[in-house]
């Protein structure tokens, strides 16, 4: 029933029709190979713990985020496992809720770029000629410049939480405006992906087909070429994640996160902040821990993406 | 050829960072010391905007008149003394310059150099604004009459008091006028030691613009070479780099302040280490809660004692600034370091905190919690949601975290406050356009005459006071100096309740003293770190050294008595001043239904008098809104897993 | 003949493209700058230091009331005539050429050393794993790059800070000296002590990237019928490693480590941020922050110039290394 031995791109007819239930059935076999993968089930277990960290912080910690004790930087003790931070919050606590920001915060950059990356794409590559010389000069030059630098620039731009603030009225940076911004400036590299194999899936005699019976361009991109790409974006999302997660963490380390959503870059932004308190009260997991679990995290996504991977390309399985 | 690669990269890879940064210079002798200073932008004596510029400023350049080490007192300097004259409507202002000034390059310092300065200043105040304008405010015309005699006629009625019209001098570094005239640019920044020529105690060798600045002494520096031979200012970023430096004595001292808990880890680490001492002096600086008179709710005063009874601001400033870290804050704007002038009433005194007398003014005015959500809502039963501005966290003085424990005093009397923890730059573009509705800040008045920031026009009047007896008594007081306009000034602004003083900080710095050990603060700005190297010959003389205790300056001040304190809050008749809080007990329970955690506490508070229980409920649904979706997408993950699991399985 | 001039157009056709990217990023970048709200003078109104007309005459003087086209229009004159680097900068008061110099030097040395600290280390590695495939010593290397890649840069540095400069005391917290050493060595050893910390931090940016890639550009390579053939031939797998599969390779390699100086330049704040270096990301970020766009543009201008004169050599090279390309174009 699936193609075992395919490479990146299926058998149109599998993926039109039959609804949910089918495209589900049809991530079986990857979920299969990925489990049976030795990175593969390493990153699985690694991401399946940290996401239960980031949906019930509750069950790790007894204390909510906003609340405040009346001791600061207080060392670690059995009632604060990491201590308290400079305003006499639980630092533990913090790391936990930060695993949701974080997550969060890495998949809506993805989504966002994922869902940009894959228009332009998609775009450029089906039409070709002037917009997709515009559209990969637009890419090409993005992708030349430092993305963190450009980050920034963007950053400080938004600053006052200019897009979200717009359509919520939150007159402040949030989550939301971080993984917009990285999606503005992240997207060229999945868009230029998708073109090449949107140029490749083009020319192939169904889509020649559905030209002839007087399918409309919108219609073959967006329902006939792009569902081929999805197995190239889904491998994207392992990619992506991890990327995003230290980017935006990087981001709240230079003091450019949200306050008020505390994600583990900003955990470790107010640890640094506070370094010499830190040494002398010897709270060295403040410091140790968030950027712990973030790499341990990244490493999780690494694995699965490995495993994917190797299942995408044939050639490299064992 | 491959076999060379890996050599030849290694001699690239060596000779990059040999040639990384090409630097020499000369070997200084003597005692040498390493300041350290968190950065400068402009080092132009006319033109410089920061406190980090005058830091290197000061050693290079020199002024007419200093203020002595008290911080009060005005001594001569280039000039050797000075002299008011009163004819009819005009001030004038005579100075006689030491004869043995030199500039660095060796030529003598005369009055046509002070001349030259003055009128480059006046010529365009909006370009020199280092200065303080009061120095030609008002200025009819300067003259020589001879080689060191300058003469300043002032229009009288626009001229400040004599007293701080000499202190405006303080501000003002002479520039020489044979190297000026030559400069192609006198706004910009220097940074060639031929064009920093001064006639400080100090002659610069080499500027590198963000990492540091040499400068060796001058030996011809008119009251003697100082005690430091060669000088070191250096940039480091980072308050925590610096403790860390000046403990394995990478630097000696600098301009970065410690409180609080960091004062407290600051002592445990060099409590063993006799060559570093810690320098302590509460600064003239305020932090303040501003309310902004231009929102509905804060035109009325009532509504503004209310929140200043809701704050307990001594239970917030002892937390986070230990118990000696530093003063509370005046209402009236004017700190105890400015003695006599201060008419010194922290706000407990005037506003005690007390939440009750709070909620009940609140119910009287009509915020009544209507549909029963625990928060207040506006009369006309609109939600009642307060933003309170604050700068974002790393700031030094922790003024996030005490954003945080302002929110919560108020949300006990229920009001919901948003606290927007904000970058510098957007903090201070809202802060400008006044686009909030309460705002930490801090002020760094560095006269009394600063009380003119709440007249009407003025450019420092920031939050948009106006109120014509306000400006008449300080006008009053600038063109007089008597204290007493001072006290009815701030008096005004006690009873206006908008400016609620939070702490005067009492910051500490740490200085190494196996090098040198003269250490003097600055007169210029005694805040911890503003070192003077000169040693303790050359600026004390032969007085000894000047101490700041907290005590000490607050008796200087005018304290209100008790009758004086009913008139300027008339609540303080009936009830009792303080709340004592003797014992407090608090627990929470938690309970979870679903995704949502509801947090309760339950404060027991006996005071003297009774045992008032508060419980304070906190909400959490998952986190926010935000949690949700977050929840929704990893869900979706695992069930993901789940199904591939099962895909597993059927194999 | 033909060739060569095919090359020379195809260098041209390279070239002009890379001026419009050059300028299409410098105006991004400065209409950002502009659209972004605040001056690098609000804080000094706003605390009562400038006076409203001094203010204003300071916003007038360095352009940011001009008309945003006008501005656009100064700042691509300036690209050319270089007068980007004569201005002043509003912030510090300064040519940004002096502002510039001595921090791009500072960089240089750092990004560089880092860089070919980190391909090397990274080429290497990926060679080895390549060969041995298969054996504990790969599984061992690849698991530590796996690890050391997912480590984030700024943690690394702070790590590195606080275990070994804050607890253990073994190397400087800043990473510049001032001392004037008396010969040279001295010199290059204080330079190492004090930029290792920073170095190793940043060359991890390059060197697990290249491990990776390279390992999996080798496996794919060898498992190419033509290997196959050449093993079948009896060549050793050095000779194919060596003179086959590395030349095949080498190309996309190129290019990318071209491309990769440029993503140094973005680690270089972070790691600068950390290590209190006065380097160019910090400048950058500082001047980003205080809206000081004038040194911004300048800044982003020479990071730009690097990555994309890198960029068109490497290509340059690899369309000569690879004909095909040329084809195409």
């Amino acid at each position: 029933m699936v193609n075992r031995t395919g490479g990146t791109v299926a058998e149109p007819a599998k993926v039109r029709g039959r609804g949910l239930t089918h495209a589900l059935s049809r991530l079986e076999d990857p979920l299969y190979y990925v489990l049976h993968h030795r990175m593969g089930v390493v990153g699985v277990a690694i991401l399946t713990f940290i996401a239960i960290m980031a949906i019930f912080p509750q069950l790790f910690t007894p204390y909510a985020p906003t609340q405040i004790f009346e001791q600061n930087f207080a060392p670690p003790s059995s009632q604060h496992l990491c201590g308290t931070d400079y305003e006499g919050k639980d630092v533990w606590t913090q790391i936990i809720y930060g695993a949701r920001a974080s997550l969060l915060v890495g998949f809506i950059a993805t989504i966002l770029t994922i869902a940009i990356g894959g228009f332009i794409g998609v775009l450029s590559g089906y039409y070709g000629g002037v917009i997709d010389n515009l559209l990969m000069f637009f890419s090409d030059s993005l992708m030349l410049l430092p993305s963190l630098l450009l980050l920034i620039v963007f950053a400080t731009m938004f600053r006052n939480g200019f897009i979200v603030a717009k359509l919520t009225g939150v007159g402040r940076w949030t989550l939301w405006d971080t993984a917009i911004v990285i999606a503005l400036i992240a997207w060229p590299s999945t868009a230029r992906m998708v073109r090449a194999q949107v140029m490749q899936l083009k020319n192939r005699p169904y889509v020649e087909a559905m030209r002839i019976i007087g399918a409309g361009p919108w219609r073959i991109m967006f329902k006939h070429i792009l569902p081929q790409t999805t197995p190239l974006l889904l491998s994207r999302i392992t990619v992506l994640t991890p990327g995003f997660m230290v980017t935006a963490a990087s981001l709240s380390f230079l003091g450019l996160g949200d306050p008020n959503t505390p994600d583990w870059g900003y955990v470790m932004y107010t640890a640094y902040k506070n370094m010499f308190t830190v040494v002398t009260e010897n709270n060295w997991l403040w410091i140790v821990l968030p950027g712990l679990l973030l790499a341990i995290t990244v490493m999780g996504f690494i694995c699965v993406g490995e495993a994917i991977d190797d299942y995408l390309n044939p050639k490299r399985r064992r | 050829m491959r076999r060379y690669l890996p050599p030849i990269l290694a001699l690239v890879l060596v000779a990059l960072t040999v040639a990384a940064p090409l630097a020499m210079s000369v070997h200084a002798q003597g005692v040498e010391v390493v300041l350290a200073t968190p950065a400068w932008k402009t080092l132009n004596p006319l033109t410089y905007r920061t406190v980090y510029d005058d830091i290197v400023l000061g050693k290079i350049y020199d002024t007419l008149v200093k203020k002595w080490v008290d911080g009060v007192t005005i001594k001569p300097e280039i000039a050797a003394s000075w002299e008011f004259k009163h004819e009819g409507n005009n001030k004038i202002l005579i100075f006689h310059l030491r004869k043995d000034v030199v500039w660095h390059d060796g030529q003598p310092l005369t009055a046509d150099d002070v001349v030259y300065t003055i009128n480059l200043v006046r010529s365009k105040p909006q370009v020199y604004i280092a200065p303080s304008k009061y120095v030609y405010e008002g200025l009819l015309n300067v003259t020589e009459p001879d080689k060191y005699t300058v003469e300043l006629v002032y229009d009288a009625s626009k001229a400040a008091a004599d007293r701080f019209l000499l202190e405006a001098f303080t501000t003002l570094y002479i520039v020489p006028k044979h190297v000026w005239e030559k400069l192609p640019d006198t706004t910009a920044s220097l940074s060639k030691p031929e064009d920093m020529v001064g006639c400080g105690p100090f002659k610069v060798v080499e500027v590198k613009p963000g990492q540091y600045v040499k400068l060796v002494a001058f030996d011809k520096y008119f009251r003697g070479k100082p005690e430091v031979d060669s000088l070191l200012i250096k940039v480091v970023s980072d308050r925590n780099t610096f403790a860390m430096m000046v403990n394995t004595g990478e630097v000696d001292a600098g301009y970065f302040y410690f409180f609080g808990k960091l004062l407290e880890s600051l002592q445990k680490t060099v409590a063993n280490n006799p060559n570093i001492k810690i320098y302590r002096c509460p600064s003239t600086s305020i932090h303040m809660l501003v309310l902004n008179i231009h929102k509905p709710y804060f035109q009325n005063v009532e509504f503004r004692k209310a929140i200043a009874y809701a704050i307990n601001v001594t239970a917030i400033v002892t937390k986070y600034y230990g118990k000696d870290g530093a003063i509370l804050g005046t209402m009236g704007f004017l700190g105890p370091r400015f003695g006599n002038y201060s008419y010194y009433v922290p706000k407990e005194k005037v506003y005690p905190y007390n939440p009750d007398l709070a909620k009940k003014i609140l119910d009287k005015l009509g915020y009544k919690d209507v549909n029963g959500d625990g928060w207040r809502e506006t009369p006309d039963g609109k939600p009642l949601v307060l933003d309170l501005i604050t700068r974002a966290p790393g700031d030094s003085f922790f003024r996030d975290a005490i954003a945080d424990e302002i929110a919560n005093y108020l949300a006990k009397v229920g009001i919901k406050v948003q606290v927007e923890k904000l970058a510098s730059s957007v903090y201070w573009s809202r802060w400008g356009k006044m686009s909030y509705d309460m705002a930490i800040v801090g002020y760094v008045p560095h006269s009394p005459l600063a009380l003119s920031w709440f007249t009407t026009g003025d450019p420092g009047n920031v939050v948009k006071y106006s109120n014509p007896v306000y400006d008449a008594l300080v006008s009053k007081f600038v063109t007089t100096g008597d204290p007493k306009y001072a006290w009815e000034a701030e008096k005004i602004l006690i009873k206006e309740c908008f400016l609620i003083g939070l702490y005067h900080p009492i910051v500490a710095t740490p200085y190494r003293v196996d090098k040198f050990k003269d250490w003097i603060a600055s007169p210029v700005g005694l805040t911890a770190g503003y070192w003077s190297v000169l040693g303790s010959k050359l600026v004390l003389g032969k007085a000894g050294p000047v101490e700041f205790s907290a005590q000490a300056l607050i008796k200087n001040c005018r304290l209100p008595t008790k009758e004086e304190l009913v008139k300027l809050n008339p609540d303080l008749a009936g009830t009792t001043p303080t709340v004592t809080t003797v014992t407090k007990t608090s627990a929470t329970t938690i309970v979870k239904s679903g995704t949502t955690t509801v947090y309760k506490t339950t404060t027991v508070t006996t005071t003297k008098k009774e045992v008032e229980t508060t419980t304070v409920t906190t909400t959490v649904a998952g986190g926010t809104n935000t949690g949700l979706i977050a929840g929704a997408i990893i869900v979706g993950i695992i069930i993901g897993l789940i199904i591939g699991f099962a895909a597993f399985r059927r194999r | 003949m033909s060739s060569s001039r095919g090359m020379l157009g195809y260098v041209l056709a390279k070239l002009l493209h890379r001026l419009a990217t050059l300028i299409f990023i410098m105006a991004l970048i400065y209409v950002l700058m502009r659209l972004a709200p605040g001056t690098p003078f609000d804080q000094y109104l706003a605390m009562g230091k400038l006076t409203k007309e001094q203010y204003e005459y300071l916003l007038m003087k360095w352009g940011y009331k001009d008309n945003i086209l006008v501005g656009l229009g100064k700042v691509i004159y300036g690209m050319f005539t270089l007068s980007l680097f004569k201005m002043n900068s509003p912030v510090w008061n300064q040519p940004i050429l002096e502002l510039v110099t001595t921090r791009l030097i500072n960089t240089l040395g750092l990004i560089i050393s880092a860089y070919l600290l980190g391909s090397m280390l990274g080429m290497l590695l990926g060679l080895y794993t390549a060969r041995k495939h298969g054996t504990s010593s790969e599984a061992a290397i690849l698991w530590g790059a796996l690890v050391y890649r997912s480590l984030p840069v700024f943690w690394l540095g702070m790590i590195f800070l606080y275990f070994l400069s804050y607890i253990g005391g073994f190397f400087p917290f800043t990473a510049t000296s001032e001392i004037r050493p008396s010969n040279i060595f001295h010199y290059v050893v204080d330079w190492f002590w004090h930029s290792i910390l920073p170095l190793i931090c940043l060359s991890k940016l390059a060197a697990v990237g290249y491990l990776f890639t390279i390992r999996n550009m080798i496996m794919d390579e060898m498992s190419n019928d033509y290997v196959t053939t050449l093993r079948a031939v009896g060549y050793s797998e050095h000779v194919i490693l060596e003179r086959y599969v590395m030349r095949h390779i080498m190309p996309p390699v190129i290019t990318m480590m071209a491309i990769d100086i440029g993503f140094l330049f973005g680690g270089a704040v972070v790691t600068e941020t950390v290590f209190n270096y006065p380097g160019m990301g910090r400048l950058i970020y500082d001047a980003i922050w205080s809206k000081d766009y004038p040194v911004v543009l300048a800044a982003f201008y020479i990071v730009a110039l690097a990555v994309i004169i890198s960029v068109t050599i490497a290509e340059i090279m690899y369309a000569y290394l690879d004909p095909r390309i040329r084809a195409t174009r």
